[in-house]
């Protein structure tokens, strides 16, 4: 494989690696990617202005294409869809500021302490559950951390292990519909929305699925790593039914989400509000409503919304300017070079996307890759519905591969102090086997993905 | 040589509406003008509600607009966009490029920083996707739809119940009912979409958008700079453009309607009664708008003169 | 300023240099500011699920859906983030990769932030409050308003709320700016 490179490429490339070495540095990876973004300009300008380097290239930028900026950042602002993060983020911290999400796991640890890695597996089914009702991952994910780590972290869990939980299950959002992620596959493939939420559907549960059976085994045969609670009286009838009773309202609370959207109540942004009213609804009823409570989480929610969005803007200024270097036309040039079998082409489609999602997130990588490769997929012969979730599986690990893996940030950000990123980045290792061994799956078994399109409506 | 980066307001990759913009590029990188483009996606560089402004601010040289999303800001754009009973494909291209419209159309953008051309044309689209099929006017009141633009203040005056969600939350809001329908585009993209399998009763005419235009906007700056040579090119590409864009978008229709009738659709017709409602309603609107801006009045006035002055000849003309 | 106004750095990890930087007369100020204006706003995001409520009511409930209610919602969002993005900063809750800094010398993770913040932050900031002024300006002088029948007029308004957010941020930054170079300056051999 062999390319010509030119000074353009080279300075993608440079910001490309001047990012992954900087964000080591501690400075806010936010304002690294936007920083960059501007120095890269300024170095395009210079050499504009002073070399011919960049005569006869699409790539020369100048600040008038830099201030795109503005118009992107305010899409997001604007951004009809995104009213979902805040939302979310609401509900996870008023469950956790409130006791209430302390109780619903202490309440599962009670039915489920006595069994290894019980604790795990009732996060993963809250987390399932929740991805049908959002695609948004930093609400998710920020949700599940709070409401699930330090519950697990009481009980004995091995740190690693409960934070790799919680990533991997919050980034299942994306992948089981509705997602903001598939919507946007299906315009640029231009393929049926409703095939692509269809057809993800069956590989996403059985990614959870994998993962609880996963919890379950691993737990068994190390042990240490998720153990079963010991002070946990024996369980009698009366208790049981006691437990369950007490289940029920936030059960209800997680279908008050689900069933708006189900029963045509609310759009699935919309359903985000209304669990969040709920959540408040429920604090009251136990007593638990407090002014001070409603401040508490009020401002959680401000600052929990502000790195992520910060992260967003950053990550958005870093794209554009990346892309005006010609950083795509590197990428797709990668993609060219690549072997001819049917198979193979596929195959290194997905590798590289796997690579590329360490440092890009789905977005960026989804509009450089997909356009290209849509219709030499489709000139094979596959089928781009089975093609598009495979493509969707891989992107779903960029977000916890790191060092750019935004569910481990939004983590992060709301992880309890005594979690480091050590911890976090040894967590997710097997989770991201665990999706390889589900793409594989799928790739081996295409009805996986293209069953349920074909008999559905 | 110029080198312009071209952001458009729809994906390439769409049959009948983006992919003829590729064949645009192709025209004039191959014209011998000494200018080459190369196209970005929708929120590549901007985000598609943005190109119009994006070029005017020179944040790029030149950009493939949906001109219509600037209606906020430029009314009149609206009825470029094409608008409800407004002038359909073949009025419009007779209005544009005979009945001065290419004047007042330049005149308008360049008020706003920008000239341009019409550069890309599609037929009627479809009058929306309903859950139930509708029996009567009746049925319109607190029927919750999915549409935008000037077609929406018509409808809302009918009593119905609109909405402007995005793309991204129309399709699951209409599966499940949370909406009851919703307008999209030709059958050729709304069947990609899939809106036909979650809400079956497709309906004809697009009385509100009987024509949809796309537009090359150029920086003024860049324009002024241009050859008379490039000056020509440019409007040339777009009018060979034009044309071809409007003969594909008819001819893959019928497959479209097809698939989405062996996918249990049903296609209707909006009855006499409900045209007429929507037509009574479209009236009041379009005076009210032309009261509120004068170029809006302007363009209207014109188009409704050309319209007037064409019809004669192809309605006595037409065997059907 | 008193104690509770202080910025909360707990979700930072402990060895934070945040929690050695001394503060100086003009951050103890912009700190506090940019912190009460993070309090108050923070009330958006309980307004902002009543307002998504209503708007679900008014849909199913009644059939009668307001645009400027729809469009409500995301104009209140955006406000949250305006006062989000800065309160973030003050409380020092942007995400850092500490896998390394932590490691660091102290005056070695102040000199990161000084050089972080004058090539990368304020640059940035610079580049969108300067860009603003024409899109908020365009706005205004065009008339715009929303391209919905009955949505919200005055856009330019509601676009404030980018240059707010950027203007907040480099407040803070400049801030957080001086308690560097004070602690830079007072440990000098
Ligand atoms: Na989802
Ligand atoms: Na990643």
């Amino acid at each position: 494989m062999h390319m010509d490179l030119i000074i353009t490429d080279y300075m993608a490339i440079s910001m490309f690696l001047a990012f992954i070495v900087l964000i080591f540095t501690g400075y806010p990876v936010a304002w690294t990617l936007a920083g960059l973004a501007i120095v890269y300009s300024a170095i395009s300008v210079a050499l504009g202005a002073y070399t011919d380097l960049l005569d006869n290239t699409f790539y020369a930028i100048d600040w008038g294409y830099t201030s795109s900026i503005i118009d992107r950042n305010w899409a997001v602002m604007e951004s009809w869809v995104l009213v979902a993060l805040p939302m979310f983020v609401f509900m996870g911290l008023f469950l956790d500021k409130s006791g209430i999400a302390r109780e619903l796991m202490e309440n599962f640890a009670r039915l489920l302490g006595r069994v290894r890695g019980g604790l795990a597996v009732a996060v993963a089914i809250i987390g399932i559950v929740l991805a049908a009702s959002t695609g948004i991952i930093g609400a998710s994910v920020v949700l599940l951390t709070l409401l699930g780590v330090p519950v697990m972290l009481d009980a004995g869990y091995k740190k690693s292990f409960a934070v790799g939980t919680v990533c991997a299950v919050g980034t299942l959002g994306i992948l089981i519909p509705p997602s903001i992620m598939l919507v946007l596959m299906a315009d640029r493939l231009a393929i049926s929305v409703g095939d692509l939420f269809m057809g993800a559907m069956i590989p996403g549960l059985m990614l959870g699925l994998i993962y609880i059976v996963f919890i379950l085994i691993w737990s068994r045969l190390r042990s240490g790593v998720a153990p079963s609670m010991h002070d946990v009286a024996p369980l009698e009838l009366g208790d049981v039914v006691q437990i369950l009773g007490s289940m029920v309202p936030p059960v209800l609370l997680i279908f008050s989400v689900l069933g708006s959207i189900f029963f045509g109540i609310a759009t699935p942004t919309e359903a985000s509000g209304v669990g969040a009213l709920c959540t408040v609804f429920l604090a009251a009823f136990k007593g638990r409503l407090t002014f001070t409570v409603l401040k508490d989480v009020s401002m959680e929610t401000m600052k929990t919304t502000g790195f992520i969005f910060a992260i967003v803007f950053g990550a958005t200024a870093f794209s554009l300017v990346f892309r005006g270097l010609g950083g795509d036309e590197l990428i797709k040039g990668i993609l060219h070079s690549a072997p001819v079998s049917p198979n193979a082409v596929v195959i290194s489609v997905l590798l590289l996307t796997f690579v590329l999602g360490f440092f890009l997130d789905w977005l960026e990588i989804t509009l450089i890759v997909l356009p290209l490769v849509g219709p030499a997929i489709a000139g094979l012969g596959f089928d781009l519905v089975w093609f598009a979730i495979l493509f969707a599986i891989c992107l779903q690990t960029s977000f916890i591969t790191p060092p750019v893996g935004p569910a481990l940030f939004y983590a992060q950000g709301v992880m309890p102090t005594s979690v480091s990123l050590p911890d976090i980045y040894r967590g997710i290792i097997p989770f991201v086997f665990l999706q390889l061994i589900a793409l594989a799956l799928v790739f081996k078994f295409p009805s996986l993905a293209l069953w349920l399109p074909s008999i559905a409506y | 040589t110029e080198r312009w980066k071209v952001p458009v307001s729809f994906p390439t990759g769409l049959p009948g509406i983006g992919e003829p913009l590729k064949d645009w590029a192709a025209t004039i990188n191959a014209a011998d003008a000494d200018i080459q483009v190369k196209l970005f996606e929708p929120g590549e560089i901007v985000p598609p509600f943005a190109v119009l402004d994006a070029v005017r601010d020179n944040k790029v040289p030149a950009g493939m607009a949906v001109i219509g999303y600037s209606a906020g800001s430029i009314p009149a754009t609206a009825l470029l966009f094409g608008a409800p009973f407004g002038l359909g494909p073949r009025e419009y291209a007779g209005w544009y490029y005979q009945g001065g419209g290419e004047a007042l159309t330049q005149a308008l953008l360049n008020k706003n920083g920008v000239h341009g051309f019409l550069c890309g044309m599609i037929g009627a689209e479809m009058g929306g996707w309903f859950r139930e099929p509708l029996n009567s006017i009746e049925d319109f009141k607190g029927l919750r739809f999915r549409t935008a633009g000037l077609g929406a203040d018509v409808l809302t005056r009918l009593g119905m119940s609109v909405t402007t969600l995005p793309l991204g939350e129309t399709f699951p809001a209409l599966e499940r009912g949370a909406i009851d329908a919703a307008e999209g585009s030709l059958p050729s993209v709304d069947v990609i979409l899939g809106l036909h399998k979650v809400a079956k009763h497709g309906y004809f005419p697009g009385w509100h958008q009987p024509v949809g235009t796309g537009h090359l906007v150029i920086n003024q700056g860049v324009w002024d700079g241009l050859s008379d040579a490039q000056k020509e090119a440019v409007e040339t590409s777009c009018e060979a453009i034009t044309m071809k864009n409007l003969t594909i978008s008819d001819s893959i229709q019928a497959a479209s309607m097809a698939k989405a009738k062996a996918d249990g659709a049903e296609f209707h017709v909006f009855s006499d009664e409900m045209i007429e409602a929507f037509r009574k309603a479209t009236a009041e609107v379009m005076a009210e708008q032309s009261a509120k801006d004068a170029d809006f009045k302007e363009i209207y006035e014109s188009m409704e003169a050309h319209k007037k002055l064409v019809s004669g000849y192809l309605d006595m003309s037409s065997a059907d | 300023m008193s104690e509770q106004q202080t910025p909360d750095a707990s979700a930072r990890a402990p060895e934070d240099v945040a929690g050695v930087l001394p503060h100086t007369a003009f951050s103890r100020t912009a700190d506090a500011i940019i912190y009460r204006l993070g309090v108050i706003f923070s009330a958006v995001w309980f307004l902002l699920v009543l307002v998504i409520i209503l708007n679900v009511v008014l849909r199913f409930g009644f059939s009668a859906t307001k645009i400027y209610i729809e469009e409500l919602q995301w104009h209140i969002y955006a406000v949250g983030i305006a006062f989000a993005l800065a309160f973030a900063s003050v409380t020092d809750a942007h995400i850092r990769i500490d896998l390394l800094s932590t490691r660091f010398r102290k005056r070695t993770t102040s000199w990161i932030e000084v050089i972080g913040t004058l090539v990368f932050l304020l640059p940035y900031c610079a580049l969108v409050l300067i860009y603003s002024v024409t899109f908020v300006t365009n706005s205004f002088a065009s008339g715009e308003v929303s391209i919905s029948p009955g949505g919200l007029p005055y856009r330019w308004i509601i676009k404030c709320t980018l240059p707010l957010a950027f203007l907040l941020v480099a407040i803070a930054a400049i801030s957080r700016l001086t308690r560097c170079i004070a602690y830079l300056r007072d440990t000098r051999r």
